[in-house]
């Protein structure tokens, strides 16, 4: 599993909002060019900020999803695209030049996407974020809604694996492929585990009521996430560089 | 002095203190389940033999924890919430998909809020449509985002896959769970069956399929209508042109589209023009979603390297020496003025 991990990286100590929104303004630029180059470039430069973070490329986890994943996306798209000059030509199937570079396009964009998301969560610390989330000033009441996910997220993957452990002690398994055992399955699975999560939310609603939760319009909070300079002025690249591909790719149209 | 805090009064909140835990509480069970979720999906991958796409047909549990937590509350807005917090709760968790999933798990949330406007409270129609076509939608989105078109038929058949998933993962199951859980008021809340679902559901594809047949038919069926200022208003046909068809070399350069040289085959404009005896001297040329662009009369005489080529039914114009824009793709009308 993908988590935080703790460092004293340049990444690790960049405010988690600057951290999201220029991994927005990445992921939306890498959507504004079709070209191939720009996708394989920005692959590239986030596989050198896993080394240079000091994270390392081994942390990547799921390796064998990608690789078929990639592999299956590369093949996909040099069967279905014909248009271009070919390359090999026999019938049914015909290998373009344009196939191959819209194959590598998605596969490289695909890749740098997944990839720099896991970096960001790998330096940054889930509660920081929804901290700063609030302090920056979405309403406390939903931003704890995140916190309160993210704390429950090991309680119910221990529960997730006491329902399949019960359930592989019965003997239960998908023997055939058919609408209805599947059905079944998720049957036996989701409803034990909702049975044993409504407690939890009559618990930690009551328990919250009573510490008068929502009471106050603001709350206060006991650790400030800090904001420097070095953020402000990574925001302030992380706009110029947004506006300037937007006007790159429609400036034409706007001026 | 100290200062005195107002305290809020109760219900003062769209969303209570209750509704809030709820929403946590189901959207990080789904995050934590879609790892369980995308297990089935191999398992089903694995039978048939294929890297992905029969996956989809799990696609729907996925969808199940926001179209449970709507029946759980009743209140607009539920999915979306639901969906965004289940999409960060999966990417912090290190899911798959990275960012993509806040995206793509919050618009599927939309679509489910959306769907359910129509229907009345607890109406097992609003859950199989909500389930069906939020479901679906993560093929479309899908396909925006990372993969081309141009597989129209693989993108079609995993659509329709995706969309009985959604009909009987997250719209009869969570319908079905919620009438389990909910303390009701009133009556008892009567089981779906499954079987009729089914039945409804494939009933209901069919009839999308059959409506957006009719809806999208051309106007000029396999053809492209000319008309406005001409003697002769006609709808061509390319069969009918065959013996002027030419083969030109052309560059595509768009904004943001690069094709390099290759080689079109198609039929002069400048001929398609001439049989309809044009008076005018503008000719616009307007495709299907109603984007147009234009040319005088006298550009397009006797240049026999502006043509209109036919791929499966479908005419693109292809410019030579012209911006990409010009580049009009499934035309269905000519008209002169």
């Amino acid at each position: 599993m993908i988590k935080y991990i703790e460092k004293e990286s340049f990444l690790h100590r960049i405010n988690p909002i600057s951290k999201i929104v220029i991994l927005f303004i990445f992921a939306y630029s890498l959507f504004l060019f079709n070209y191939w180059e720009i996708e394989v470039l920005a692959l590239v430069s986030v596989l050198f900020l896993y080394v240079v973070s000091g994270i390392g490329l081994s942390k990547i986890e799921g390796k064998k999803f990608f690789i078929t994943f990639s592999l299956s996306l590369f093949i996909i798209n040099v069967l279905f695209i014909r248009e271009g000059d070919a390359i090999l030509n026999s019938g049914i199937i015909k290998i373009t030049t344009n196939g191959i570079e819209f194959a590598i396009f998605s596969v490289a964009r695909f890749l740098a996407i997944v990839f720099s998301s896991f970096l960001f969560v790998m330096t940054t610390e889930p509660n920081k974020l929804a901290y700063s989330l609030m302090q920056a000033g979405i309403p406390y009441r939903y931003g704890f809604t995140l916190v309160v996910a993210l704390r429950f997220v090991p309680t119910f993957q221990f529960e997730t694996g006491n329902v399949r452990n019960a359930q592989a002690a019965r003997g239960l398994s998908v023997d055939k492929i058919s609408i209805k055992s599947l059905y079944m399955m998720a049957r036996y699975t989701f409803i034990p585990l909702i049975r044993s999560t409504m407690q939890y939310i009559d618990t930690l609603t009551v328990s919250m009521e009573g510490r008068c939760f929502g009471a106050y319009d603001t709350r206060t909070y006991i650790e400030e996430v800090g904001y420097g300079k070095k953020d402000v002025a990574l925001l302030i690249l992380s706009v110029i560089f947004l506006i300037g591909i937007i006007y790159q790719r429609f400036g034409q149209n706007l001026f | 002095m100290k200062k005195r805090l107002k305290i809020n009064q109760k219900n003062k909140y769209y969303f209570t203190t209750k509704d809030l835990v709820t929403i946590a509480i189901i959207s990080s069970l789904g995050g934590v389940l879609s790892t369980y979720v995308g297990y089935l999906g191999n398992l089903i991958n694995r039978f048939f033999g294929v890297p992905f796409g029969a996956g989809q047909f799990m696609a729907g549990l996925h969808m199940f924890w926001v179209i449970f937590a709507i029946g759980m509350l009743n209140k607009k807005g539920t999915g979306t919430f639901v969906g965004i917090l289940k999409g960060f709760v999966e990417f912090l968790s290190g899911g798959k998909l990275g960012l993509f999933v806040i995206i793509l798990s919050g618009i599927q949330g939309l679509i489910a809020d959306l769907s359910f406007l129509p229907f009345k409270k607890d109406s097992t129609a609003g859950y199989i449509v909500a389930g069906g076509l939020s479901t679906a939608a993560n093929v479309f989105i899908f396909q925006i985002f990372f993969a081309p078109y141009e597989a129209l038929p693989l993108f079609l058949a995993i659509s329709v896959v995706a969309l009985i998933s959604g009909f009987v993962f997250a719209g009869v199951f969570p319908k079905n769970v919620v009438e389990l859980f909910k303390v009701k008021s009133n009556d008892e809340g009567k089981k779906v069956s499954l079987k009729r679902s089914i039945t409804l559901g494939i009933i209901g594809i069919l009839a999308l399929g059959a409506a957006s047949y009719y809806l999208t038919q051309p106007l000029g069926k396999d053809g492209i209508d000319i008309s406005g200022n001409v003697d002769i208003p006609y709808t061509f046909y390319p069969q009918n042109f065959r013996n002027e068809e030419v083969t030109i070399n052309a560059e595509l350069k768009g904004d943001y589209t690069y094709v390099g040289h290759k080689d079109y085959n198609g039929i002069p404009l400048n001929s398609i023009i001439k049989k309809s005896n044009p008076q005018g001297n503008k000719i616009r040329i307007i495709a299907k979603d109603l984007y147009e662009v234009s040319f005088s009369l006298e550009e397009i005489y006797g240049n026999n390297e502006v043509i209109i080529t036919e791929n499966n039914g479908s005419f693109t114009l292809v410019a030579k020496g012209y911006a990409g824009g010009y580049w009009i793709r499934d035309i269905n009308r000519i008209v002169i003025e």
